[in-house]
């Protein structure tokens, strides 16, 4: 026994191990998750030992005072290479994987079931040859906020009761629309047109990457051939159903969730190779358009008129068209960060450059600035279609929003030359009924100023057709599922359908009062 | 003091220790004050009384104990009977057997106490492989003023393993409580044994021990008190309390009334206590949810023990929430398991 129990092995009842010398909760639980997979006891309590030793030797090193839970995943398999020494050994979990493919996404637990098989094989079978890892870093980054949600009692729970209608914590229009207003004066940066922008051309292009007039380089040394775009939007106004489109009509913002190592000098290899990582896992399942990393280099994974798996179950509309399952529409673009740092920021207000670079570094929002300038020209993407995706994001069987939520808040918008779309009434309420439930609000605080907005208008609504809030949030959630059910047909590629039957739409629906 | 040679094996007749596919060979050692449990395997278990008995010299003894089977070895003029037939010996005459521990520690009154333990170990360990084979052998937290005792009595046993061609180490025995039942808990939760001379208790996160406590009263105290008021040996008490006691039937026998009584007192006694040593202690993690509590020992064995304990910790404020209580799957042989799988660990 190493470290952890040295102190014991010595003096066995007077060095008990203080708790303060224990891991923080989070990377415990991290620990506990992986081992509580593993079947074999000695083999479970070496990697317990080992993950814990790993954790105090890295503490010590890096001499901070608990190890960062970016660096969880690394101690973790550091533990487990130790258990097999020589052989790099890298945790196959579909349940990351999917995570990391659907950031901040909400998973009550780990499949304790596919871990126990999966990382069973992964011991048993390193140590006769390398296993080849499926995931790259964002998968295992994606655990942190998995575990952190899953086991800090802020899972959602079935039973909780969605805030659907305008309760006590609805501010008053006139509140929210000071602030909103203080917000705009308090912008860096004024809202434009991209056509208002000089012309943005292509100087040189090279093998492995491309140079753009206003500054921006794009490496293409990660780009990899997907599936052409072809979707149809609805009209706002009578829901019928466009024509085939094939030309991106928004931007979509991420975060890639994942463990970043600190913006530092002496961590400059670690962010090379977590970035290298990265890349090599979404081009692997297409995730995004574009990736920006911690230095500010712009990626191109999926070329813009192909189709990225980034969106998954979302709503968004423009004046005149809504749009569904933006994977199909909308340009993915990933920061890599973690919004989830921001948590415990400010509220949103959505021009808080401060927050923001809790979240990203600047050279990576002068990237997004440059990156968004180009696309928005070169696809005359209007101003309105360019959200993020925590704003987006729906979980459509329960009808509510934040199913995902990065950026919920802190994005740059103003920074990027957008208008705030924490202050536009959130489409997925006024058009598709869809409310927030109690988890929401622990994660969130309060609902931002658009939530607010956009009930307010429900209610406004449900009072000029003289029917109840609810009666209305029913109707509109029966033209959600009318709507999807319509574009099954186009899109039948697309990962979201193969996940989402949507009997379970009608199942939700049918059991609604 | 040293033995004669005269021992019915000698340490050059032992078989030798088989010696896994894998690295070293290792074997785990329960060295308790009723019992020595010896594991090799997790399913294999030799265990010896941990008691002798001796009688004076004379050819009829020495006849009539290899008559009936019984291991002995004679000394300084002396037969020595030990281990298991100890007790057939004691039961067999009425006399008390000796215990080479008292209170889970080498018993200071008892001069030939540790040849005793040397000779029973002789006879339940293999010779070590050259190359070496790992032992890990219990030993038990120090009761309050013993912590002396205790290194003494550990140092005393590693050097005489040693002496034997082991590689050895120590384990808490409510530590291997833990590593030997509560794996799949990820080894988080409190290891409870209660022995011969005392209890022992662990309370464990992720296999890390955050406190450790004991209790200087179990099996041997509940047999002398039941004695003193029956008026019945101990070791016959004990030969009842092991073979017959129903806790969780109304006694019916002026023994069991006894065993009955001091059986709720040592359960109440140590509840107390735990509860007093958690509540006090500054080293308690905060655990987000309950742990479960592992009983295991001979002296959980009687029918309806597990329950008694419930009901009392569940009755008192303990700090920290239980999610069960459960008896371990082979009390006897718990300990042995968990130390055999810390001999295994650096295999």
């Amino acid at each position: 026994m190493r470290r952890f129990l040295s102190a014991f092995a010595a003096d066995h009842d007077t060095a008990v191990i203080k708790p303060s010398a224990l891991p923080p909760k989070e990377i415990s639980r991290l620990i506990e998750t992986v081992s509580l997979s593993i079947e074999n006891p000695l083999l479970k309590l070496k990697f317990i030992h080992a993950a814990l030793d790993r954790y105090a030797h890295t503490c010590r090193v890096m001499v901070v005072p608990s190890l960062d839970a970016k660096l969880t995943k690394q101690v973790l398999l550091e533990a487990l290479d130790l258990l097999v020494p020589g052989h790099r050994i890298i945790i196959a979990d579909p349940e990351t994987a999917l995570a990391a493919e659907k950031p901040l996404r909400r998973i009550r637990a780990p499949r304790l079931s596919q871990m126990t098989v999966l990382i069973g094989l992964v011991l048993v079978m390193s140590t006769t040859y390398w296993v080849q890892a499926r995931l790259g870093i964002k998968a295992h980054n994606a655990a942190v906020p998995i575990y952190r949600w899953a086991t800090e009692g802020l899972e959602r729970k079935s039973e909780s009761t969605p805030h659907s209608s305008i309760s006590a914590k609805l501010e008053s229009p006139a509140d929210w629309g000071v602030r909103s207003a203080k917000a705009a004066d308090s912008s860096p940066q004024a809202t434009y047109d991209a056509a208002s922008l000089p012309e943005i051309w292509m100087v040189e292009e090279k093998s492995g990457y491309e140079f753009y007039s206003n500054g921006l380089n794009i490496s293409t040394e990660f780009a990899v051939a997907g599936r052409p775009r072809r979707y149809r939007t609805f009209d706002r106004a009578d829901g019928a159903l466009s024509e085939i489109k094939e030309r991106p009509a928004g931007l979509l913002y991420h975060t890639s969730e994942g463990d970043v190592a600190p913006f530092e000098r002496r961590f400059n290899r670690l962010l090379n190779r977590r970035t290298r990582e990265l890349l090599q896992y979404i081009k692997q399942d297409h995730l995004y358009h574009y990736v920006i990393d911690r230095f500010g280099r712009v990626y191109r994974v999926v070329n813009e008129t192909e189709v990225a798996h980034h969106a998954g179950f979302s709503i968004w509309s423009d004046e005149s068209d809504v749009f569904l399952l933006l994977n199909q529409s909308f340009i993915g673009i990933c920061f890599e960060g973690r919004w989830s740092e921001s948590l415990n920021s400010d509220p949103p207000d959505g021009a808080s450059t401060s927050a923001t670079l809790r979240v990203i570094t600047r050279a990576q929002l002068e990237a997004g600035r440059l990156l968004t300038d180009w696309l928005r020209q070169k696809y005359h993407i209007s101003d309105s279609n360019c959200v993020t995706h925590g704003l987006t994001s729906v979980n459509p069987q329960k009808f509510l929003i934040g199913h995902h939520l990065d950026w919920a808040k802190d994005f740059p918008f103003r920074d990027l030359g957008l208008s705030d779309k924490y202050q536009k009434p959130l489409p997925s309420i006024t058009e598709f009924g869809f409310a927030y439930d109690d988890f929401f609000l622990q994660v969130m605080g309060r609902p931002w100023p658009g939530i607010n907005l956009a009930m307010g208008q429900l209610q406004a609504r449900a009072d000029r057709d003289k029917i109840s809030y609810e009666t209305l949030r029913r109707k509109l959630n029966r033209r959600f599922a009318h709507q999807l059910a319509q574009l099954r047909g186009e899109t039948e590629g697309d990962k979201d359908f193969g996940r989402a039957d949507l009997s379970q739409l009608t199942n939700a629906l049918d059991g609604q009062p | 003091m040293k033995a004669e040679k005269e021992t019915p094996e000698s340490l050059e007749s032992v078989e030798t220790t088989c010696k896994p596919e894998n690295g070293l060979a290792a074997i785990g050692l329960d060295i308790g004050t009723s019992r020595i449990v010896c594991s090799q395997a997790p399913t294999e278990f030799k265990t010896q009384l941990n008691a002798f008995i001796g009688v004076a010299y004379s050819k009829f003894a020495e006849q009539m104990l290899q008559r009936n089977g019984i291991d002995f070895y004679r000394h300084n003029g002396e037969l020595f009977v030990l281990g298991d037939g100890a007790e057939k010996f004691a039961s067999m005459f009425n006399h008390e057997v000796r215990r080479p521990m008292s209170v889970g520690l080498l018993n200071p009154g008892e001069r030939d106490g540790f040849e005793v333990i040397q000779l029973i170990l002789r006879r339940l360990l293999k010779k070590p492989k050259p190359g070496g084979s790992k032992i890990c052998f219990s030993i038990p937290s120090a009761p309050c003023g013993m912590e002396t005792s205790l290194v003494y009595h550990e140092n005393m046993i590693k050097r005489f393993l040693t002496e034997l061609g082991f590689e050895s180490k120590s384990l808490n025995e409510g530590l291997a409580v833990v590593f030997s039942e509560l794996a799949n808990e990820n080894f988080s939760g409190i290891g409870i044994s209660f022995g011969g001379g005392m209890c022992n208790a662990c309370l464990a996160y992720l296999s890390i021990p955050i406190l450790t406590f004991s209790l200087g009263k179990a099996g041997d105290w509940i047999d002398s008190s039941v004695s003193v008021v029956t008026g019945e040996s101990a070791t016959r008490v004990r030969v009842r309390k092991e073979s017959a006691l129903d806790l969780s039937a109304p006694p019916s026998h002026k023994i069991d009334e006894a065993l009955h009584i001091y059986y709720e007192e040592m359960i109440l006694d140590l509840v107390r206590s735990l509860t007093r040593s958690f509540v006090e202690s500054r080293n308690l993690p905060t655990l987000d949810k309950p742990i479960p509590v592992v009983l295991s020992g001979g002296t959980s064995k009687p029918r309806g023990f597990r329950e008694k304990f419930e009901n009392a910790l569940r009755a008192t404020n303990f700090p920290l929430a239980i999610s069960e209580v459960r008896l371990a799957a082979d009390p006897l042989n718990t300990t042995a398991k968990g130390t055999l799988m810390y001999a295994m660990y650096d295999n």
